[in-house]
């Protein structure tokens, strides 16, 4: 599903996050993204979804090839991607729901097919009582449980996460990990960045170590 | 095409929200454009009624063609014999007797006329050519003139020539002023919509990530930037409905002192509706230059 082949990210100044990167992730897979901060974690995840352009060598994300994608057609690669971020990126000018509803709009769907699956995706992550509210309003494990609706709502084959715990005391985030853990046997690809250890031994899995750029596979 | 109008409607509804969230941004833009838009369409009124004015004239000009008091009847014969040609439509032999007694008759001159001791009017004829263009006119004026026993001919559509030629004036004027106001309006809506966009940067971010087109994150924009150019119309519309308000009483009043029934006249259907679309397309024009800027600005500092 996606395939590293000799991933070098440069940016401009010099800074050389992922070098000569060899990586193939299978579809259903479920892989977690360790390393100190500032390993190039986050890189590797925008370049999947496209954020991030390689500098050299290639990666193809099911079956497109990143380098050479045109602009037009990213939006499309990213709707059958979901992304959870550390700092949740919601929308405070409207409530739960509505973020939740964003993507099915982006997509164009019947608006009234999309609220009720958004409704339904709100329920899995266990906020369908304050679907009303204000992001603003929710505690920081309910807003990235809310994030994670948005995230899953287009019903994305693969799902990227960006320290989705990070902010989170202990309790919330064993609650996000099993969440992920179900979408993981509902057949979703999953890709987690985290330094959360005891996440990682809870749920198994793959284990890639990004240290100074470069990519080693641990044992599970 | 099911998405696409789905789509449509969402960035309609969605910008019709911001309007009426913002009322008091949105009231003094549409202000703005509306003071803008009423002043060249405010001349193109006027002059509009001028030329109402100048088309209350005699339709068919004519040429007053005054003989000399001593003319000898061959000239005479001759001259009536020249305007039974073909390029003449219609000629009238006003005796200066008929033209003392109208003179009397119509005009309240009586006093005077009652106090002159013998008749200061030359006979003339009136004639109306047959081709009624300026320069046809100017030559069958200029051929009769030079004709023995004419002292003098006159050409009555001359001061409505002069009119007509400044009116003409005029109405490049407006076209000047409509562009100028154009650009302008251009200015004010892009403006308002880079405002927006600035203060929406965190949506249009975020609906990139979730894989938003360029067209969706442009849509709701270019919707609020036509309604606003529409609303700018209406605004004009009704600066331009105050002003003819305020105006109707003594603009007729002056008329009635002139004897005249002139009546400011509304603009049309059409011209309204001409007008609208105008603002309606500059608001958008505006608003599709400063969302493609002002996009670029955003993602740039990302």
């Amino acid at each position: 599903m996606i395939h590293f082949s000799q991933v070098t990210k440069r940016y401009p100044g010099g800074h050389e996050a992922l070098s000569g990167v060899n990586l193939i992730i299978e579809q259903g897979e479920l892989v977690f993204l360790t390393g100190h901060s500032g390993a190039g974690k986050s890189t590797l995840l925008k370049l999947i979804a496209a954020i991030e352009r390689p500098t050299s060598g290639s990666l193809t994300v099911s079956g497109q090839n990143i380098s050479r994608l045109s602009s037009r057609a990213v939006p499309y690669l990213r709707r059958n991607i979901g992304l959870v971020f550390q700092d949740h990126k919601l929308l405070f000018d409207r409530s739960a729901i509505e973020n939740v509803v964003l993507p099915l709009d982006i997509a164009g769907l019947d608006r009234r097919e999309s609220l009720k699956r958004a409704r339904a995706v709100i329920d899995k992550v266990g906020l369908l009582n304050r679907e009303k509210a204000n992001p603003i309003s929710l505690s920081g494990g309910e807003q990235q449980r809310l994030c994670i609706a948005r995230a899953l709502v287009g019903r994305p084959a693969l799902l990227l996460a960006d320290e989705p715990t990070g902010n989170l005391d202990a309790g919330y985030a064993a609650d996000i990990m099993s969440m992920f853990r179900d979408f993981h046997r509902v057949g979703t690809t999953l890709l987690i960045a985290t330094h959360d250890d005891r996440a990682i031994s809870a749920l198994g899995g793959r284990i890639l170590q990004l240290d100074h750029g470069k990519v080693e596979e641990l044992a599970a | 095409m099911i998405a696409w109008l789905r789509h449509q409607k969402h960035a309609f509804t969605s910008s019709l929200r911001r309007l009426a969230v913002h009322p008091v941004a949105t009231l003094l833009t549409a202000l703005a454009m509306g003071v803008a838009i009423s002043l060249p369409s405010g001349l193109y009124l006027v002059l509009g009624n001028l030329n109402q004015l100048a088309g209350n004239l005699p339709a068919q000009p004519e040429i007053s063609v005054f003989l000399d008091a001593d003319v000898s009847s061959a000239h005479k014969q001759a001259l009536a014999a020249r305007l039974k040609q073909t390029d003449i439509a219609h000629a009238r032999l006003v005796l200066k007797d008929e033209a003392l007694a109208a003179l009397s008759a119509s005009q309240d001159l009586s006093d005077i006329t009652a106090g002159l001791t013998q008749n200061p009017l030359p006979d003339a004829w009136v004639v109306q050519p047959e081709d009624t263009s300026r320069v046809s006119l100017a030559r069958i004026s200029d051929e009769l003139k030079k004709m023995p026993g004419v002292t003098e001919t006159h050409l009555d559509s001359q001061w409505a020539d002069r009119l007509q030629a400044a009116l003409a004036i005029g109405h490049t004027g407006v076209w000047v002023l409509a562009g100028l106001f154009a650009i302008a309006l251009l200015a004010i809506s892009g403006n308002a919509i880079r405002a927006q966009v600035l203060s929406r940067r965190d949506e249009i971010h975020v609906s990139r990530l979730i894989g938003a087109t360029n067209h969706y994150i442009r849509r709701p924009f270019l919707y609020l930037g036509a309604l606003q150019g529409l609303l700018g119309g209406l605004a004009a519309g009704g600066v331009l409905a105050i002003a003819g308000w305020m105006l109707h009483a003594p603009v007729e009043n002056l008329a009635g002192l002139y004897g005249s029934a002139f009546q400011l006249l509304p603009p049309t259907f059409t011209e309204i509706a001409l007008v609208l679309g105008l603002t309606t397309l500059s608001g958008w024009l505006g608003a599709w230059i400063s969302v493609t800027r002002t996009l670029g600005q955003v993602e740039a500092t990302r």
